[in-house]
């Protein structure tokens, strides 16, 4: 039975000119390892913007608010963390 | 004894005492001070101060865009978090091994959080500001973009309020447009709610300003 994944393997070539399924499913899978990580890594540097974002905020706006919305954003940076490390372990 | 010499009489001289807002100001004598942080529309905030305040200058009324205009981006984040239902049924998503389902399943909710994060620190922090001495408009256009404006009350030589459309009549917003003769020309106080009371305080504002000028009172 052919699946999408192994329709866009065909499409892209694997198994015609050396290539067999197997490797060019490990090539597609590892591509995508590859762009989920680099992802990962970018949003991080987000985060970590949001965070300096927040401190100018609450410096320009002082309100009692004001560690609330840095707990937030730094467990925002946390979760991009986690995001980063499920990705390394579980790919 | 010629009156001139008569201690007895108060010094016309001394510096007149500075009228509370509440005195001068029929707008903030109706209104009851805002003990909530998360309103569009605060006069007397309670514990809220901006990085430029001087010790004399209180902050009379805060504003942020009405809430009904935060409605589409709410509206897409609910979409957005229940698309990957609908998603993941997909032949080309659901061929691919479970754990890279799940880790694009993870990543697509720390996108919406980040967005939904964004989003609301924008609607929060972006404030139109108008203390006893001036108005200040904060923005934060984008993730390292800050424009602080400001311009003194007696600078102030129009105020418009433009209110239009079913949905600024309905919910009772619209823009304030401020003149000024400052650096900034214009202000625009965008999607503030009850337009026509910040009209009516700024004009008590301007003609308090000038009340003070007549009278000679030291700031």
């Amino acid at each position: 039975m052919i699946t999408p994944l192994s329709a866009l393997q065909i499409t892209l070539g694997f198994g015609a000119g050396g290539f067999d399924a197997a490797t060019g499913e490990a090539v597609l899978l590892g591509t995508f390892k590859f762009f989920f990580i680099v992802g990962a890594l970018l949003y991080i540097l987000f985060a970590f913007i949001v965070i300096r974002q927040v401190h100018i905020m609450r410096k320009t706006l002082i309100t009692e608010f004001s560690p609330l919305f840095t707990l937030l954003a730094y467990a925002h940076f946390a979760l991009a963390l986690f995001v980063l490390a499920l990705y390394l372990l579980t790919l | 004894m010629p009156e001139l010499f008569d201690g007895s009489h108060p010094n016309t001289n001394q510096p007149k005492r500075r009228p509370s807002p509440d005195e001068y100001s029929e707008v903030l004598r109706n209104e009851r001070p805002a003990t909530s942080g998360f309103k569009s529309f605060m006069p007397k905030p309670f514990a809220m101060h901006f990085d430029t305040q001087s010790t004399e200058e209180h902050i009379l009324l805060l504003l942020r865009r009405h809430p009904i205009t935060q409605l589409p981006w709410i509206i897409t984040a609910v979409i957005f978090a229940f698309l990957p239902l609908f998603l993941t049924t997909l032949p080309i998503i659901s061929s691919l091994p479970g754990n890279y389902v799940f880790a694009a399943v993870v990543g697509w909710y720390l996108l919406l959080t980040g967005f939904i994060l964004e989003s609301f620190l924008s609607w929060f922090f972006n404030v139109y500001i108008i203390t006893d001495e001036r108005i200040i408009d904060v923005d934060f256009l984008s993730l390292i973009y800050k424009n602080v404006s400001s311009a003194k009350i007696d600078n102030i030589e129009d105020v418009t309020a433009r209110s239009g459309g079913a949905l600024q009549s309905i919910f009772h917003f619209g823009t304030v447009f401020i003149q000024t003769a400052g650096q900034k020309r214009e202000f625009e106080f965008e999607d503030v709610p009850q337009p026509e009371k910040v009209t009516r305080l700024l004009n008590e504002l301007i003609l308090e300003e000038e009340r003070e000028k007549i009278e000679g009172r030291v700031m």
